[in-house]
Parts: structure tokens; C-alpha cells; sequence
């Protein structure tokens, strides 16, 4: 049985983003860091991994070729093996074409029972890939899922999905798609023993030519960007508790916020 | 004349608050671009009734997917059933909320009209005769804007993020209906089971005012400034990933970079020291009111309104003021 994670690495939230050519986030030379909900996706692969050994956990990312670092993390948290699609006329692709990369690359791999995204990219932000990746495979999705159980012998995924004000539990039969949330488990770390084994294992880079796939068009322009108006300077409020809160509710009232 | 189409929302029958702010971006963009009239698709079963309410909210012509089989369908159905519709259409605009049921189907409905895709809209305008589109980027620190080049696109639009269209009574749409074939109401996705979280709080997303608490609180038992807030001001709690991560709330409740971005017309955040994973799920909110001991918290420099002092002796004075002044009197 094969489970693959799609990954993304994205700059570190803490670090500055700047915008290049064509309004573009640059990538290179930035701290990266796994996507933290595709954190919660690979462990939930692995969590499957731990009750089924022979279950096969390929992580798959597109992006630039110094993401290796970062993608061999999660080969030595227990991921069996990684691809890495990588080309530099796909910087900039949009949640539609990186969803049809990412499903030409799936398709490559071959005989996948089930494909783990995370709900959303904190770059991207647009928790879009996933669906739009289930359609190109014609695959059944599971979003916003916080938990999921695998049933090997019953072929199926059962999931808690935290869906505005509800959980909902829901059942598909494989092959599917999960979009996962932060969970209700935390991500392993690494050991030692993982980082040793993680430099055996292999990480293979795939082109557009070997997927056999254009480079998608950009069906959307980006023709501006740039930083918000700054808000007006706080205004703050001191003084004893009880002056805080009368300044306060007569603000509220005056802006009519109340 | 072609068509400028909306995603009708539909919970329990009836419509959604989003609906109506799609229909009013619709409008924008149907007079900006001239010649265009506003859509609705309703899918569902039995759901004629929201007819007339589309009409007098905007909508020129209402499409309507009706079968039993509809009612509460996945994603991968309602897709089936709406592309080849509005490809036949030839819509070039389709706008969808940025909601949980909109973010399920966008993706899958660009996939399957070969389209392109705008997630997560803050504005919508017309520009040298073309839509543009601004969203906010890497939580609200930056934004951009999108046009489609010569293709159609689907647009999600962020809740609360545009005014909802008044309605106007008496207006009439042209009716629709979108043909359904029985093959492509097939499911392969099987509800268990539905549990509405307890107490019927009110869901972060449709909130207008949020009150969120921080680990400055205290503790678990300790956040009842915040409960009393939301309660007197009719707005959902939130809560940092300090609070979920000790166990004092629980994870829908938070908001951030690893829980929910909200963008209310009021966000009120005591106890929160404002690290970048938490601002990134607020920022882009109306009016932001920080209530911190600590003067020089990061948060105090994005709050349009800093209160300096202890959260546990503001805020029953604050919940006692407004209560004189009649908001939240009832509780
Ligand atoms: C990958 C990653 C993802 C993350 N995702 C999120 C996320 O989604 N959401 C999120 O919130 N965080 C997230 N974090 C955590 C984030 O970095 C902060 O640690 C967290 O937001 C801090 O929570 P806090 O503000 O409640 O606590 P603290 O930082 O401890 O702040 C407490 C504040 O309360 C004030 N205070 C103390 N006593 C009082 C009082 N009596 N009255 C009023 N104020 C008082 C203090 O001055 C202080 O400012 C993430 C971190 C990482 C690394
Ligand atoms: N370049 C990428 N490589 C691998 N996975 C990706 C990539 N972009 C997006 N994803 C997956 O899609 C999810 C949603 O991303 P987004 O639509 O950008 O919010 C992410 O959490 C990843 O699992």
C-alpha cells in the first residue's frame, strides 16, 4: 500500500518575504521550512506506518532544488522515499498548475491508495491545491480532516472533518484524497537513528520533461502588490481599570463597533 | 450577454450571509465591465423558495440543480453537475466564498473548466475594462492584485470581506435549470455521522466580532473574561495556540496560522502577545482592540486601540459599562 504526502516548503513565517519578478515570492536563499500543516499530513502517514510497517510513505514537493534539506527532515521522521519536482520554469506556478504538476507526478509514481495534502500552504494560503489535485486524479476528498484512521483490509480512510462549527465523521473508500489540519496529535521529531537512515534513502528530482507535462499557463495575471496602508498608530489607553474600561466601551460606541 | 455567476450558500434551507456578499461583488463587476448580468446557482433539492430572495438581492438569472440526490452533496458532485453547465454558459466569471463548502469546490470546478483561480478575494474592481482582483497575502502583511489573462476563473471571495447587497423587494430573475444526470450524482464520500459542536456557539467564520484570549489569562478556568465579552457583544471566542496547546480551549477556537484566519469587524485579543502565527490569522480584521498588562507587546502595535492593564479587572468593568449602556443588558 503507498501513501503519498505532498509537501510544500515555504519560507520560515518569521523571516521578511519579498516579492521578485512578476510579483512573485522569492524562494531562493530564504530560511525554508515544511509547511506546517503538511507537517500534520506526514504524521498521520506515519502514524498509518507505525500500525502497518509494509505501508510505503512517498513524500512529493515541487519546488526549488535547495529544498532538499528540509525534504530529507522528513525522510528521517520516517518517510520511506521522496521525489522532488524541480524546474526553474515553474517558479510562480499558480494552486492550478502546481495541482497539475503535482498530479503528473503522482501518476509517475503509480499506484497510489491515498494522497495527503496539507489544508493549506502558509505562503500560498489558498487551500486550494488539494481539491484541485483530487479532480485531476478524479479522486473522492476528505478536507479539513483532524484525525483519520486507515482500514487496510476494508480498502477505506474514515475522518473527522472540523467544518465550521461541526465535526463531521466521513468514510471513502480508496484511492482518496485528505486535506489535513493541525491535529489532534503533535508531529514526531527526528531521532538519531532516523537522520542516519534518512541519508540512505533517496530523493530522486524529477523535470516537466520527465513527468511528460508543459509548464502550466498562467491563466491569471499578478499585476500589483504591495503593503497594506499602514493602520493608524494605536491609540492606547491607561490608567486604573476602571478609566480603561470606561475609554474603552465609549470608543466602541462611538465607532459604532458595538 | 453573458453572465457573471454566484454560488447560492445554502445551510438548512436557507441563505447564507456570504451569498449575498457574492451577489453584491457580482454586481460591482457586471457594471464595471458593462453588459453583464449576475447569477445564482442554487444546487440542491427543493430549494425554489430561495428563488425570489436571490432576485431581490441581485440576482438577473437564478440556475437551479435539482435533485433528492443533492441535498448536502460532496464536492466531486456538485462539480460534475455545474461545470458542464457554466462551461455551456460560457462563464467567464464564477464567485464562490472562501468558506469551507466554496474552498471544497473551487478547485475542483477550475480543474474541470480549465480555468484559472483567485483564492481568498478582499475587493473585487474593474479596471481598464478588466476584473481585478486584490486578496491579501502572507496574512495580511502584503496584497496583491490578479487578473485572469484570456481565460475564465474562479474567484473565492473571503466572508465579511464585502458589503452584503440590500435587497430590493418586487425585482424578479429569469429561471434556469441546470440539467442533472443521474450518473453524476454517484458518492463516494459517506457521512457518519454530524456533530454540532455543543452549546450552538456561534462559528468563527460567520462571527462579526471575535474575543479572543491568550496563556496571559492564566489558565483554563480563567477565561471568563473573554466568554463574558463575546457573550455581551454577541461574538465568537477565539484563542491563541499557547491556550489550545495547554489544553484550556479547544483547537477550533484557534486562530492563526496553524487554526483559522477571521477577518470580523471587531477582534478583541486579551492575554495575546501577538506573535507573527497569531497575527497572521487576524490582521486583516476591521477594528483590532488589544487588552495586554504588558504596554510593549507586539500586539499593542497592530491594535487600533492599546488598553494597558490586567484583562481580569478591564473587562468586568468594561462588560458592566456597556451593560449601562444597554449593549449585551439581556445577556
Ligand atoms: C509553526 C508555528 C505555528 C504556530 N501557529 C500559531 C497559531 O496558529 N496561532 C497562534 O496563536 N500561535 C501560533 N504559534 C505560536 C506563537 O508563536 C506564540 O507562541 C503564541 O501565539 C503565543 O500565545 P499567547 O499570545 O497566548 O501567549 P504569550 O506569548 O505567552 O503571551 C501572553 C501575553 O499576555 C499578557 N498578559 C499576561 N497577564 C495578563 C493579564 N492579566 N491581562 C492582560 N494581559 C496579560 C502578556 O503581557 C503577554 O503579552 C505558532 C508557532 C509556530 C512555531
Ligand atoms: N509546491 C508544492 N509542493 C507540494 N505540495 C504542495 C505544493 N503547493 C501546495 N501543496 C500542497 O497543497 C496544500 C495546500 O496548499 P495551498 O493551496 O497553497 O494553500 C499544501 O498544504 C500542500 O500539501
Amino acid at each position: 500500500m503507498r501513501v503519498v504526502v505532498c509537501v510544500k516548503i515555504v519560507p520560515d513565517t518569521t523571516e521578511p518575504k519579498r516579492l521578485g519578478d512578476q510579483h512573485a515570492l522569492v524562494r531562493t536563499g530564504v530560511q525554508g521550512a515544511v509547511n506546517p500543516m503538511d507537517d500534520y499530513a506526514l504524521e498521520m502517514a506515519l502514524k498509518w506506518k507505525d500500525a502497518q510497517p509494509d505501508l510505503e510513505v512517498v513524500v512529493l514537493t515541487m519546488g526549488p532544488d535547495d529544498t532538499r534539506n528540509n525534504i530529507k527532515k522528513c525522510l528521517a521522521k520516517g518517510a520511506d522515499r521522496a521525489v522532488l519536482v524541480t524546474d526553474p520554469a515553474l517558479a510562480g506556478t499558480d494552486a492550478i498548475g502546481t495541482a497539475r504538476i503535482l498530479a503528473a507526478a503522482i501518476q509517475k509514481i503509480g499506484d497510489v491508495d491515498a494522497v495527503l495534502c496539507g489544508l493549506r500552504s502558509s505562503d500560498g494560503e489558498s487551500a486550494l491545491v488539494g481539491p484541485a489535485l483530487a479532480e485531476v486524479l478524479d479522486l473522492p476528498q476528505l478536507t479539513v480532516c483532524k484525525e483519520a484512521s486507515l482500514d487496510v483490509a476494508g480498502r477505506s480512510i474514515t475522518a473527522t472533518r472540523d467544518i465550521e462549527g461541526s465535526l463531521e465523521i466521513a468514510r471513502a473508500g480508496l484511492p482518496v484524497l485528505l486535506t489535513v489540519t493541525k491535529a489532534t496529535f503533535e508531529p514526531r521529531l527526528a531521532n538519531f537513528k532516523g537522520i542516519q537512515a534518512a541519508n540512505k534513502k533517496e530523493i530522486l528530482g524529477w523535470s516537466t520533461a520527465d513527468l511528460g507535462v508543459a509548464i502550466p499557463e498562467k491563466a491569471v495575471k499578478v499585476t500589483a502588490a504591495g503593503e497594506p496602508p499602514q493602520r493608524p498608530a494605536s491609540v492606547v489607553l491607561t490608567g486604573s481599570a476602571g478609566e480603561v474600561a470606561r475609554k474603552l466601551a465609549q470608543y466602541l460606541t462611538e465607532q459604532k463597533l458595538v | 450577454m453573458s453572465t457573471i455567476w454566484t454560488l447560492a450558500e445554502i445551510e438548512q434551507g436557507d441563505l447564507k450571509g456570504i451569498t449575498f456578499e457574492l451577489l453584491s461583488a457580482a454586481r460591482q463587476l457586471a457594471e464595471g465591465l458593462g453588459g453583464y448580468k449576475v447569477g445564482a446557482l442554487v444546487v440542491g433539492h427543493e430549494m425554489g423558495g430561495l428563488v425570489s430572495r436571490l432576485a431581490e438581492h441581485g440576482a438577473d438569472v437564478v440556475a437551479v440543480a435539482d435533485a433528492p440526490g443533492l441535498t448536502q452533496a460532496p464536492a466531486d458532485v456538485v462539480t460534475r453537475v455545474l461545470a458542464p453547465f457554466l462551461s455551456e454558459q460560457q462563464a467567464t466569471i464564477v464567485l464562490l466564498g472562501h468558506t469551507s463548502a466554496g474552498k471544497d469546490l473551487a478547485g475542483r470546478l477550475a480543474i474541470r473548466m480549465g480555468c484559472g483561480v483567485i483564492a481568498d478575494a478582499t475587493a473585487v474592481a474593474v479596471e481598464h475594462g478588466k476584473p481585478v482582483i486584490t486578496r491579501s497575502i502572507f496574512g495580511g502583511s502584503m496584497w496583491s492584485k490578479a487578473t485572469p489573462t484570456d481565460h475564465s476563473v474562479v474567484v473565492t471571495v473571503r466572508a465579511r470581506a464585502l458589503n452584503a447587497t440590500p435587497g430590493s423587494s418586487g425585482r424578479t430573475a429569469e429561471v434556469l435549470s441546470i440539467p442533472v444526470q443521474a450518473d453524476e450524482l454517484a458518492r463516494r464520500v459517506e457521512v457518519l455521522e454530524l456533530r454540532q459542536e455543543a452549546g450552538g456557539s456561534l462559528s468563527l467564520a460567520d462571527a462579526e466580532i471575535v474575543v479572543s484570549g491568550g496563556r496571559g489569562l492564566g489558565g483554563a478556568d480563567k477565561f471568563g473574561p473573554v466568554e463574558d465579552l463575546a457573550k455581551a457583544l454577541g461574538g465568537a471566542v477565539g484563542a491563541s495556540r499557547a491556550v489550545v496547546d495547554s489544553g484550556w480551549r479547544p483547537h477550533k477556537e484557534q486562530i492563526g496560522q496553524t487554526g483559522k484566519t477571521v477577518s470580523p469587524k471587531l477582534y478583541v485579543a486579551m492575554g495575546i502577545s501577538g506573535a507573527i502565527q497569531h497575527l497572521v490569522g487576524m490582521r486583516t480584521s476591521g477594528t483590532i482592540v488589544a487588552i495586554n498588562s504588558d504596554p510593549e507587546a507586539p500586539i499593542m502595535k497592530v491594535a487600533n486601540v492599546a488598553a494597558v492593564g490586567d484583562a481580569h479587572e478591564i473587562v468586568p468593568a468594561l462588560v458592566a459599562e456597556l451593560s449601562r449602556q444597554g449593549v449585551g443588558a439581556a445577556g
